[in-house]
């Protein structure tokens, strides 16, 4: 239902005065001209840039230069819910007399974050920028990553209420059509009064909604973004969030980081086999530990049972009522540390370190081998780069300590077997969870477990990129001897 | 709703049928060492178990926890006419559970394994938490006297025989070595000895334990413990000695030489010539030497040999006195029949009943392929420098 602009400047103001009121934001700024209105301006302060509207609207309006006004971009609309949406996004929109259209004009500005080092994703080696909240900034940064004309950027509006602008990024000639076909339409199926942060797309676009496994991995980083889109994937940007979402995803991929890449390949490969021990350790260490000690206690080495007997001897609880009591204290913990400002968090680890630590330790309460076991687990989930998996480990990793206090080792078998086979169902935008390791695929063994070198890594992931699995022609020998001369 | 249902069954699973057998390491009386007696009619059956909370553990406070000696071990007994109610009757005692999947070292007294250890033996294999890996060593006297020497060097007695037991032979004998050598034709089983002694400090020592000799058996019997030259010996010839060192005096001379072996090992051949039946024990290895006072050249070709072949009749020496004392024992612990059966097995079809009958008679010979690989720092005697 669309409101047509009239031709009388008087009738276009009442109306917008009339849909606008109650606004303090909302300024409409006649024009006149010896004496006689002859234009309004309409704009919200502080999403417009103020000194784009003085010198590059206001002007030439003032000095009756009606082609000049604002010379980057500027349209023409003919019903009032364009303009307003155009007005609400930070445009401004000018209205002459004796016009059915309004002209759109871009002085989109106000002051959001700048370019910063991403706070969830640093890294040692890499460039330091991030994405922030501005949605043309992000799209930007990964522009500049990809200065083709392959790499497409799609627009939607998502919100009823918010409007919020949503971008489908892709590269034209890597990405499966039957993928893109896919996210494209569950995009448009959204209806929802509005959109706050990408976390409500991921929601409503990803596979399995009950699937405790995150199916989408997000980043802040353009380099990261820039380096999905070019193994074949999609990003979607949401303006307001410096969190791009990517998929389809695989498990082995969001235990890599983008370290991995940048680093010599021997050191990324090690590093990528150091976490993914750690990721077993943090999904199943208190489990084992609880199951060895309360039904297992042969499996252990003599001198270290004696020890961890000896550590025992006083505790008061049984060891799953230890292990729970002290993963659920280390789980507040880190929660408390992260709401509080910086300043205070200090302090928060202390506490934890001395209450839960030492204290409860000497008071006889927990035994100092659980504490260990609990800090090892905490630093083993702290390796894992991606918060969201490492949040769902640390979440199932209660369920199989139940299991291991209830049934010992062939609980956390149990266990196990289901997390195993829910993997193996689960998919994301049609490819499944566990490619690279189920189904194995030998072509893709050069980025999985090892990264190999990049003269090595001749094609892209074949289970995501089938479609256009080249990724360079073998780079020809180096002749050491050649070089000098 | 429904789905609800089955879930709350299912989880309910979980804890209804308190099939729970948890138990707690601090419920545990975790058994290092135990013994077997008899008296009379009786058995005696005795545990050693550390005291957890004896130990110097978690407190790392202050010097000083050197602590007497025994204070941190426990040690009970008690008697019944089988082993299992012997064993029932010692948990009647204890606060804690007895579990056994940590014993080390289980110790049978020398009147008890007179009369045979299959019984023992019988009831260690027949619960999987006995472990069959246990070393297994005999007691001269009492085992419980035995185990109850306080043991200063480590905080575990048990921790000391095997220590001692590790040291002296390649694979310290285990059950599963002993029942292995029962149920098989043509060998017979054989382990250490232990004995309290005291230790020679001078004047008043200190109990301890030690070695005592080698415990041979005629299958599950004792028959005698030897005495420790003949104890290395056997062992030699078992492929079971670790490093040894003999020290003799070189044909000619009145000074000793000492050769000491880095590695060595020996082999058990079965050779059938005619009617014959000899045994061939090779011995490979390679030694240095120590200490030398006699022979004043070793780098020579000539010198290194002679010394050699004087090694090798020192070796063939003891060995094949301490071979004669096993096979007068009848007790055929190198495995010559079964090593026979094996390589001849048309052979042991025609004398295999009669084995027990030819073992003590059964000649031995001795190839010898060792070789000197060190002389130390030193050429020459040091005793040739002082006064030319």
């Amino acid at each position: 239902m669309k409101t047509p602009i009239r031709n009388r400047l008087e009738a276009n103001r009442r109306w917008l005065e009339e849909r606008l009121k109650d606004n303090f934001d909302v300024v409409i700024q006649d024009i006149e001209h010896r004496g006689k209105t002859v234009a309004f301006l309409v704009f919200i302060e502080g999403m417009a840039d103020s000194e784009a509207i003085s010198d590059h609207v206001m002007a030439p309006l003032l000095r009756q230069e009606w082609d000049h006004i604002s010379a980057s971009q500027r349209s023409e609309a003919g019903d009032f819910e364009t303009v307003l949406d155009a007005v609400f996004s930070g445009n401004g929109a000018v209205f002459f007399d004796n016009t059915d259209k309004a002209t759109i004009v871009n002085v989109r500005g106000g002051t959001r974050r700048g370019v910063e080092e991403p706070n969830s994703e640093a890294v040692i080696r890499g460039p330091r920028e991030g994405f922030n909240e501005n949605l043309r900034t992000n799209t930007a940064l990964v522009r500049f990553k990809i200065q083709s004309p392959n790499l497409k950027m799609e627009a939607f509006t998502i919100g009823k209420e918010t409007r919020t602008q949503v971008v489908l990024a892709y590269m034209e000639d890597i990405i499966d059509p039957g993928v893109l076909r896919e996210v494209r339409e569950r995009l448009r199926k959204i209806e929802i009064d509005g959109i706050l942060e990408s976390g409500y797309i991921e929601e409503f676009i990803e596979d399995d909604s009950y699937s405790p496994f995150p199916q989408f991995q997000y980043t802040e980083r353009p380099d990261t973004a820039a380096a999905q889109l070019l193994e074949g994937r999609f990003a979607i940007f949401v303006d307001g969030s410096p969190f791009v979402l990517m998929a389809p995803v695989t498990l082995m991929e969001l235990l890599q980081a983008s370290e991995d890449y940048y680093e010599r390949f021997m050191i990324g490969s090690m590093i990528r086999i150091l976490r993914i021990a750690f990721t077993l350790l943090a999904l199943y260490l208190p489990g084992v530990y609880v199951a060895v000690m309360t039904y297992h206690q042969d499996m252990i080495p003599t001198n270290l049972l004696l020890s961890i007997a000896a550590a025992r001897e006083a505790i008061p609880f049984p060891t799953i009522v230890e292990a729970l009591i002290m993963e659920v204290s280390f789980e507040a913990l880190r929660e408390a540390s992260i709401r509080l400002p910086r300043t205070i968090g200090q302090a928060v680890s202390i506490l934890g370190a001395l209450v839960v630590g030492q204290a409860a330790v000497e008071a006889g309460i927990v035994s100092a081998p659980m504490v260990i076991i609990v800090s090892l687990t905490g630093i083993a989930s702290f390796t894992i780069p991606r918060f969201n998996l490492a949040i769902t480990m640390r979440m199932l990793r209660f369920p199989m300590m139940i299991m291991a206090g209830v049934f010992g080792l062939f609980g956390i078998v149990v266990g196990m077997v289901l997390i195993t086979s829910h993997l193996s169902r689960l998919r994301s935008f049609g490819v499944p969870y566990l490619s690279g390791l189920a189904p194995a695929s030998p072509k893709d063994k050069h980025d999985l477990f090892v990264r190999l070198p990049w003269k090595r890594q001749l094609t892209r992931n074949h289970e995501i990129a089938h479609l256009n699995r080249k990724r360079m022609t073998e780079p020809g020998r180096m002749h050491p001897e050649e070089g000098r001369s | 709703m429904r789905r609800a249902a089955c879930l709350l069954v299912a989880a309910s699973a979980l804890f209804l049928p308190g099939c729970w057998n948890r138990t707690e390491v601090n419920d545990l009386a975790i058994v290092q060492l135990s013994s077997y007696d008899k008296d009379g009619d009786h058995y005696r059956v005795a545990v050693s178990f550390p005291l957890v909370s004896q130990m110097s553990g978690t407190q790392g406070g202050g010097g000083g926890t050197g602590g007497k000696e025994g204070q941190n071990n426990y040690v009970e007994s008690a008697e019944a006419g089988a082993i299992r109610t012997a064993l029932a009757n010692l948990q009647r005692k204890l606060s804690r559970r007895l579990y056994f999947a940590h014993r080390r070292v289980m110790i049978i007294g020398e009147e008890m394994a007179k009369l045979g250890i299959s019984e023992i033996l019988d009831n260690i294999a027949r619960f999987p938490e006995n472990r069959i890996s246990t070393f297994l060593l005999i007691a001269k006297g009492q085992a419980l006297d035995l185990m109850q020497t306080p043991v200063l060097m480590e905080r575990i007695p048990a921790e000391m025989f095997r220590e001692i037991l590790g040291n002296v032979m390649k694979k310290p004998v285990t059950v599963k070595d002993i029942i292995h050598a029962i149920l098989t034709e043509g060998i017979d089983p054989y382990t250490l000895a232990f004995e309290r002694t005291k230790t020679q400090t001078g004047g008043r020592g200190e109990d301890t334990i030690a070695i005592s000799g080698l415990a041979v058996f005629r299958d599950d019997r004792l028959v005698g413990i030897l005495d420790a030259k003949h104890t290395s010996g056997v062992l030699l010839a078992l492929d079971q000695l670790q490093r040894p060192v003999f020290s003799f005096q070189m044909p000619g001379g009145n000074k000793s030489i000492t050769a000491q072996f880095m590695q060595i090992s020996s082999d058990l051949e079965p050779i059938v010539a005619g009617g014959d039946i000899r045994m061939r024990l090779t011995f490979t290895g390679i030694y240095e030497i120590s200490t030398n006072e006699s022979e004043k050249v070793l780098t020579t070709y000539e010198g290194s040999n002679r010394v050699t072949e004087a090694v090798e009749n020192q070796i063939r020496k003891e060995v094949s006195a301490a071979v004669r004392e096993v096979q007068s024992l009848g007790a055929d612990i190198f495995g010559f029949g079964s090593s026979l059966k094996r390589s001849h097995p048309g052979v042991w079809k025609k004398i295999g009943g009669r084995w027990r009958d030819l073992y003590p008679h059964v000649p031995v010979e001795y190839r010898f392929n060792i070789r000197l690989e060190h002389v130390g720092s030193l050429n020459l005697p040091i005793r040739e420098n002082v006064n030319p």
